[in-house]
């Protein structure tokens, strides 16, 4: 009935017109995951009752002729977004009995809207740290090569995508923790900007650098969910009064004379010769479409990685310090190491970050204004083998923190959009991705170059071995 | 924390107690020192950068164009 790869575009649109009934195609993704949970750790809660109430109760809406954008289409949350009655173990056996009193602020929106929540995803603990790795669901292996990472903290809810089970899932942000693994696994990762999209309900990791957005197959259906997903919420202070608009609107332009700039620093210095490759053709690409490649050079990218550093070790050891205080035993080493480092960090540092913060926005906004979005490697490096700590490149072994994230944190600092489409392979058959960055508020033109972008490539079409 | 990063298991445990942090486990020590020195060296850069008169960024719709 439904095709290996689900498309949130193709389903709700079946399920309005009756083609099909929304409780068929969630019975066909409870299938999938029946298929794929023992090897892929893809969800720390599966949720088959309420996808199948929610079935019923869209099924019912489309007869009395509800208009629903995402009908029947099914999805999952990271768990770290709450549940109406289930618990948010945020990945760790430290919040394994911790009942969600109401649903996170998207997924009400989500429900209204006709998507049918099928589970939730796995992630590292708390949502630190970027491997896939967790040590109480499992690790959440790559589909395009299960000796592979996945990426992380989403992990779950990249594969969940990449294996055909969900049409679309939400992840959070903070460091890169959408574009990275949806970069890993060939996925359309969209990190929006700071306050487009509510977190209300959503366990932080750090409050002034996370963000909550879609990972899909392709931009169209990224745009497609983050209509949906996007407005103000009077439960997070942090969101934009400033409407959302149709981002699908602008997708069937072409990019002829759009202005994209290449930075000639730092983002482009030391990549796995395939990252090179991949994106230097697709930049290419671009320019055959009738795009236009400007030089640009953001400055600060030093001091913005101390500014990241010192926030989002600040703020989440703020965050979980009663927990620490109370269970400590209950978090993983890793993790409660990391929380407790984030002691130590004098307040000197952490508002000089919040200074630097304002002097980012400022002078990049200026030189945003040369282009209308800036193209870079989404990481440094196809996904490595788990257990890895350090990738040779060509500027020496780096350590796999600075490979896969000193490419996307800049954007969680300066809180602009940000976006990783599939733009080609490794020789090793590993995916590649491109991240395209813009100004505040801009999804709407990241997303139409990367939708055009996809019509001429077909990178987002191939599948995963296992998939 | 001091510029010269010269963080070990037993400044940690000074800091520690001075501070009066949360708990930290006395094997643990060694990790968070480890963790420490990481951060300071990536520190470096903000550190010695002047960042003049500019107030901290605002946490409420940090990215609207006046904030």
């Amino acid at each position: 009935m439904m095709q290996s790869q689900p498309n949130v575009i193709e389903i709700a649109t079946a399920v309005r017109q009756r083609r099909v009934l929304a409780r068929e195609v969630i019975d066909e993704a409870l299938s999938r995951i029946t298929r794929f949970q023992e090897e892929f750790n893809v969800f720390t809660a599966i949720l088959p009752e309420i996808a199948r109430q929610q079935a019923k109760d869209v099924d019912a809406r489309v007869l009395k002729g509800d208009d629903l954008p995402l009908a029947g289409v099914p999805y999952a949350v990271k768990d770290l977004f709450d549940v109406k009655g289930v618990v948010t173990s945020r990945g760790s056996h430290a919040f394994r009995q911790q009942t969600a009193e109401s649903d996170a602020a998207v997924i009400d929106r989500l429900t209204d809207a006709g998507a049918i929540l099928l589970g939730k995803s796995n992630l590292n603990e708390c949502g630190m740290g970027f491997t896939g790795e967790n040590p109480t669901f499992g690790n959440c292996p790559n589909p395009w090569n299960p000796e592979r990472i996945s990426g992380g903290s989403s992990s779950g809810s990249a594969v969940a995508v990449s294996l055909g089970i969900c049409g679309f899932t939400l992840g959070s942000d903070t460091g890169g923790s959408i574009r990275m693994p949806a970069a890993l696994c060939s996925l359309v990762g969209l990190k929006p900007t700071y306050g487009r999209v509510s977190r209300a309900g959503t366990a932080p990791v750090s409050w002034t650098l996370d963000h909550v957005g879609p990972l899909t197959r392709t931009a169209e259906e990224a745009a497609v969910v983050l209509h949906v997903i996007a407005g103000a919420d009077s439960r997070d202070e942090a969101t934009t009064k400033r409407p959302a608009p149709d981002y699908t609107r602008d997708l069937p332009k072409q990019i002829r004379g759009l202005r994209v700039g290449i930075p000639q620093d730092w983002f482009f210095e030391s990549l796995h010769p395939d990252v090179a490759e991949a994106v230097t053709v697709a930049v290419d690409r671009l320019a055959a479409l009738g795009a236009r490649r400007i030089e640009v050079t953001l400055p600060l990218m030093r001091e913005v990685l101390g500014a990241h550093r010192a926030i989002s070790y600040s703020e989440s050891s703020s965050a979980y310090a009663s927990d620490l205080s109370d269970r400590g035993g209950e978090f993983s080493p890793a993790v409660r190491t990391s929380l407790q480092t984030g002691q130590f960090i004098p307040a000197v540092d952490y508002l000089k970050a919040q200074r630097l913060r304002r002097i980012v926005r400022r002078d990049w906004t200026r030189v945003f204004e040369r282009f209308d979005c800036l193209l870079t490697p989404t990481v440094a490096t196809p996904a490595t083998k788990f257990g890895e700590s350090a990738v040779q490149l060509p500027k020496g072994a780096t350590t796999i923190l600075n490979a896969y994230l000193d490419l996307t944190l800049p954007f969680n600092l300066s809180g602009q959009p940000a976006l990783s489409v599939p733009c080609g392979f490794s020789a090793d058959n590993l995916p590649i991705g491109m991240q395209l960055v813009g100004a505040p508020f801009a999804e709407g033109m990241l997303l139409r170059i990367a939708h055009q972008y996809q019509q001429d490539t077909d990178w987002h079409h191939r599948t995963p071995p296992v998939g | 924390m001091a510029d010269s990063n010269d963080f070990n298991a037993e400044t940690v445990q000074q800091l520690a107690a001075v501070y009066g942090t949360l708990p930290i486990a006395s094997d643990e020590f060694p990790a968070v020192a480890e963790l420490l020195r990481a951060l300071v060296a990536d520190l470096q850069a903000l550190r010695r950068m002047n960042v003049g008169g500019a107030e901290p960024a605002s946490l409420d719709s940090p990215a609207e164009p006046s904030g």
